[in-house]
This record gives structure tokens, C-alpha cells and sequence, in this order.
């Protein structure tokens, strides 16, 4: 079946625009297909763009966060971008939140994230590396 | 369409689009009028003094100067007059059946807050008000209709109405009150809506329906 919302890959990150009106079974169909590109593809973040919304209610907040935990069960950081001033103080103001996902102005800033948690996970990786080796050593 | 770009496009006949854009900022600033404002101005003399003044100061005929100052005018006043027919329409309706008719029903809401001056940001919350009253009616419900009016002055607002002939809210002393948690979100929403208007009022039956009216005053 096509996809009615693309998914871009750039540098180990999965870009999903949304322009238009999200309904139950878009929701479903966008679940699905984050969760098998993560699986298919070397991804280490997901950038969901939001700038191209007209109002962000509770059903797209609530459908952003579901995406947002099913991309962490496949071991994928999402970051919101695009989220206006008007957007954030209604957000808020409604009392809902977004709980697990980081937020950025734009997708610039969104993959600059990224780039920075990617980082990160790959110096602490290195240093569990580093440890494991010392102990091996230590045990031989 | 906004007035700002219509107003622009007017300079833009004698003017280079830059320097059409430059002396509508200016003209907006020094008259104290935000961009946001522009579409509901009711006094335009100050305005359009600050526009002559600019359009002065790029290079430009007194002919050419006179034309757009005219043409602007005109559109000033056509768009007040349809400003003030449009403020006194009735209400407007919109059946909700389908998931299109969440955007309409938002839309419109949204163009009604601009009609009557809203600032953006209230602009927003208002539609995503709308938004959440015309969900939880398509989502619970299947149908029912959305009716927005515009509130007179002396405390000019919008009044939305939400019915359906649904089932009720269950638990909505809860919901209203904060402490009901559901997972499938359901409840969030009212309770949000409530939040983002100035006035919130609901009945609702088990079997009798839902009515709904929110108020947001300027």
C-alpha cells in the first residue's frame, strides 16, 4: 500500500513531515511503518515535523507521544520539531504534555539533537568497552 | 488572503516588494497597530498617514503616491464594511459527520476569532478548542453539530456550542475536576477545552446527550 505520510531517511534518522489532518487509521499506518523502518534500517532518531499543522490538539499530542514510545521500544529517540509559540502556550495551558519527547523549534535544531545524543550513547559505549576490557585483563 | 498582503500588493505597483513591505512595517509600527490587528481595524486615519509618510520616503511620484494611497483606502473601507456585515451574521453551523468536518468546524472558528480581533495565540486556542468539542462528537458520538456565534459588544467574544444525541459523558464531575485518568486520553479533552475558553458550561445525561457551550471574550 502507499504511504500517505513519507518517511525520509537522512544520516540514521528517520523524518516524518505532517501536513495533513491525522485520523485513527493515519495514526496507525504512521505506527507501523516507524516501527518497521526502525527495524529494517540502521536508525538511531526520529524527527516528527509539525510545522505544517493548523491547530495541535490533544488527539495529536496523545498520537505523537504513542509514536514517541513505540520508537524507544526500538531503541529510537523522537524529537518534536516545529511546535509555534501559539501551539506551546495552548499545549500547555490545556494541561497536556509530552512526556518522553524532546521538543526543538526546527528540524535544524531537531537533528542537531540527534547528532549530540548519538554522540553520547556512542561515548558511553565506548567507555562500558573500555571497562569490560579492563576487567577482562584484570581476569586473564 | 490578509490585509497586510493586500496592502502590499497595492504598494507593490509602484514600489519594489521589499521596499512595499518595509513601508507597511514601518506605517504599522509607528501607528501602535499590530499585524494581527490589521484585519479588524476599525479606525484607519492614523494608519494611513503613517502610509503616506512612508511611501514619501522611497522615491516615487506625488502621482504614484496618490494612487496607492487612494486604492489602499478603498480597500480599508471594503474591508471594514465586510467586517462589520460579517460580525452581524447569524450563526454558523457545521455538521459533524466525518473527520473533515473537524477541520471545517475549526476553520471556521478560527477565521471568526480573526474576524473579531483575536490575537494569535487566542486565535489558536480557540480553534483548538473547537477542535476537541468537534473530536470527542465524531469520535464518541458519529455526529451531532457545532454552532458558533459572534457575541455582541459591549464584551464582543465567540460562542461555540457542541450537541450530539450520544450517549452522555460518563464520570464528568471526575473528568471536570481533574482526577479522572483514562488511557485512552478520553476526558483530556474536555478538560482541556475548559481551560483554553472564558466560560464552560455542560449538560449531559446517561442516553440524553451532550450540550456543550464555551465562550471566549476578547
Amino acid at each position: 500500500m502507499a504511504r500517505r505520510i513519507p518517511i525520509i531517511k537522512l544520516r540514521g534518522n528517520l523524518i516524518v513531515s505532517i501536513q495533513i489532518e491525522l485520523s485513527d487509521d493515519l495514526v496507525a499506518e504512521l505506527k507501523e511503518n516507524i516501527a518497521q523502518d526502525s527495524q529494517q534500517r540502521d536508525v538511531f532518531g526520529l524527527v516528527i515535523e509539525v510545522s505544517g499543522v493548523d491547530t495541535f490538539d490533544s488527539y495529536i499530542a496523545s498520537s505523537v507521544r504513542e509514536i514517541a514510545k513505540i520508537a524507544r521500544c526500538m531503541g529510537v529517540m523522537t524529537v518534536l520539531a516545529g511546535l509555534d509559540a501559539a501551539m506551546a502556550i495552548t499545549l500547555v495551558e490545556m494541561g497536556m504534555d509530552l512526556e518522553g519527547v524532546e521538543t526543538t523549534l526546527n528540524l535544524e535544531s531537531a537533528l542537531d539533537i540527534l547528532e549530540e545524543l548519538a554522540r553520547e550513547r556512542e561515548a558511553t559505549d565506548a567507555l562500558i568497552e573500555e571497562m569490560l576490557i579492563e576487567e577482562l585483563e584484570e581476569a586473564s | 488572503m490578509t490585509m497586510f498582503t493586500d496592502i502590499c500588493s497595492v504598494l507593490s505597483r509602484h514600489y519594489s516588494g521589499i521596499s512595499s513591505r518595509a513601508i507597511v512595517r514601518m506605517a504599522l509600527k509607528r501607528a501602535g497597530v499590530k499585524e494581527s490587528e490589521l484585519d479588524s481595524l476599525t479606525d484607519h486615519a492614523r494608519l494611513l498617514k503613517e502610509l503616506r509618510r512612508g511611501m514619501e520616503l522611497f522615491a516615487a511620484s506625488p502621482a504614484a503616491r496618490q494612487d496607492c494611497a487612494e486604492r489602499i483606502e478603498v480597500l480599508l473601507r471594503v474591508r471594514h464594511r465586510e467586517r462589520e456585515r460579517e460580525l452581524q451574521q447569524g450563526a454558523r453551523i457545521v455538521k459533524i459527520t466525518s473527520e473533515q468536518h473537524i477541520v471545517d468546524a475549526r476553520t471556521t472558528a478560527r477565521g471568526m476569532a480573526s474576524n473579531l480581533g483575536f490575537g494569535r495565540t487566542d486565535q489558536v486556542k480557540v480553534s483548538t478548542a473547537v477542535s476537541e468539542l468537534a473530536r470527542n462528537i465524531y469520535r464518541y458520538v458519529g455526529e451531532g453539530v457545532v454552532t458558533l456565534r459572534y457575541i455582541a459588544p459591549p464584551r464582543a467574544g465567540l460562542e461555540i456550542e457542541a450537541r450530539d444525541d450520544g450517549p452522555g459523558i460518563p464520570h464528568i464531575d471526575e473528568i471536570l475536576g481533574g482526577s479522572f485518568k483514562s488511557k485512552t486520553g478520553m476526558g483530556l479533552g474536555i478538560l482541556g477545552c475548559k481551560n483554553l475558553m472564558d466560560d464552560f458550561e455542560i449538560e449531559t445525561a446517561r442516553g440524553e446527550g451532550t450540550r456543550i457551550v464555551v465562550r471566549k471574550y476578547k
